[in-house]
């Protein structure tokens, strides 16, 4: 069963500069919820919350907070955490490691060492990102050999092999061609059947197309969160609606 | 900003072409009821010239929404307008069908017979007129108020309706000479009639234009 994950009034400062303004909002379970808003809105920011990753950043300041069901994440180890919020981002990030080694990296830190349950793993993971029939002759090869739509999807493997209650996704695809675009949309959809997915984007058809919920920042603070369809045909707030049709300025 | 610039004119386009059918099919509905209640052949003829052009009209509009939800992928209240616009057009059409084909009634059709009828009609195509005049103010400016003014109108167009078909039957009952333009008499009434529900589904349309929500009802296609 998936965790919902959610903030309640969450404030981020980098320095003197406030980034993130009294943000509340739920990210159901077996459900996409996409971010979107213009750049420099705070979407990415809240993403990062979501598994502290701002936490290394100097400076930064959060007050707020963040809950993986009902635990509260400033609490939680943070290697833990991680491992139960994964992670993808913009551009590709294989490790320097061999395609095999990529997908079990995580399993290995938590101390899986049995051949046979990694393989298993490999071969499950790597099926159900679409990427097995494609790799599995050359399993030994570094990951930084792969395209960049199939090196998208190892990350997705890598991610998922630790079998995470929470998938964020930072505009996956912004870097990708229209077919591996669709493909990491079909995994995510997949992938939101037994976890919880929230994704960044800039593309706001991939948002209509993908999420069930969508939140639209602007200026770090959460404008509207509602309804996929409902945002996008019938914004309740003039700052979403000149947002979508591209009246802003 | 260009692209954008251009978008917002194709918008802008688009509403003035929808407001321009919308006058054009008032007009027309209007003139049919000047056929009809004065004999104003003219005004029949108007109706008939003007059939090809709001048919290309009407094309010209529905390539434009296809243009627009094709290649500027409309979001918000554009996309409701573009697509609330596809749906209104095809009403608008149909209204336009009717008139035309009452127009070419009238001319076939001798109402010296029947002037009463002919007063009954031209009522009823003055009050259809004005439910599509007040219907297309309410989409053009997101209306909804107006919009559901227009619903209240079309009792009495049904009312009316109602009582030219039974003063028809009792037309035909008394097999006098104008009872060989009943048929022609009922299918005008009923053009009218039918015109007061488009109307009615062109205010659906401006209300989920300016809420989002469609409140529609299903319209069942009698004629």
């Amino acid at each position: 069963m998936a965790e919902s994950m959610s903030v309640e009034h969450l404030n981020l400062w980098y320095g003197d500069n406030q980034a993130l303004t009294d943000v509340s909002l739920v990210a159901p379970a077996n459900e996409i919820t996409a971010f979107i808003g213009p750049s420099g809105c705070g979407k990415s920011t809240l993403l990062r919350c979501l598994n502290r990753m701002n936490d290394r950043i100097e400076g930064c300041r959060v007050e707020g907070v963040v809950r993986l069901g009902d635990e509260d994440v400033s609490t939680s180890d943070v290697y833990a955490l991680r491992r139960r919020v994964g992670m993808v981002f913009q551009k590709p990030n294989p490790f320097p490691l061999s395609i095999y080694e990529n997908v079990v990296y995580g399993l290995r830190r938590q101390g899986h060492a049995r051949k046979v349950e990694l393989d298993e793993v490999v071969e499950r993971t790597l099926q159900s990102v679409g990427l097995w029939d494609e790799v599995k002759d050359k399993l030994g090869k570094s990951g930084l050999s792969l395209s960049g739509g199939q090196a998208q999807r190892l990350c997705i493997a890598r991610a998922m092999a630790v079998n995470p209650d929470v998938l964020l996704m930072d505009e996956p695809t912004s870097a990708l061609d229209p077919i591996s675009t669709a493909m990491v949309e079909e995994l995510a959809t997949q992938i939101a059947k037994e976890h919880t997915v929230v994704i960044v984007t800039h593309n706001m058809q991939q948002a209509t197309r993908i999420s069930q919920k969508c939140a639209f920042f602007y200026l770090g603070e959460l404008v509207e969160f509602a309804p996929t369809a409902q945002l996008f045909s019938a914004p309740r707030d003039k700052r979403t609606e000149d947002y979508l049709t591209g009246r802003f300025g | 900003m260009r692209t954008r610039t251009s978008y917002l004119k194709q918008l802008d386009k688009l509403g003035r072409h929808v407001s321009a059918l919308g006058k054009g099919v008032v007009d027309s509905i209007r003139d049919t009821g000047f056929a009809i209640s004065e004999g104003n052949e003219e005004a029949a003829q108007e109706v008939i010239d003007g059939h090809s052009v709001s048919e290309h009209l009407h094309r010209s509009i529905e390539d434009s929404c296809m243009n627009i939800m094709l290649l500027q992928s409309p979001m918000a209240s554009d996309l409701r307008m573009v697509t609330a616009t596809f749906r209104a057009i095809s009403d608008l059409a149909r209204i336009e069908e009717m008139a035309y084909e009452t127009a070419l009634l009238s001319q076939e059709t001798d109402l010296t017979l029947a002037p009463a009828f002919a007063q009954q009609l031209g009522d009823m195509s003055q009050r259809a007129a004005t439910m599509l005049e007040r219907a297309m103010e309410a989409f053009n400016s997101s209306d909804v108020e107006g919009a559901e003014s227009v619903f209240l109108m079309d009792d009495a167009v049904d009312k009316i309706f109602d009582a030219v078909r039974a003063d028809i039957i009792t037309l035909l009952r008394q097999g006098d000479d104008a009872a060989t333009i009943a048929p022609e008499l009922l299918t005008i009434a009923k053009y009218y009639e039918r015109m007061g529900d488009h109307a009615q589904s062109i205010c659906d349309w401006a209300i989920f234009r300016a809420t989002g929500e469609y409140r529609g009802r299903f319209m069942v296609e009698e004629e």
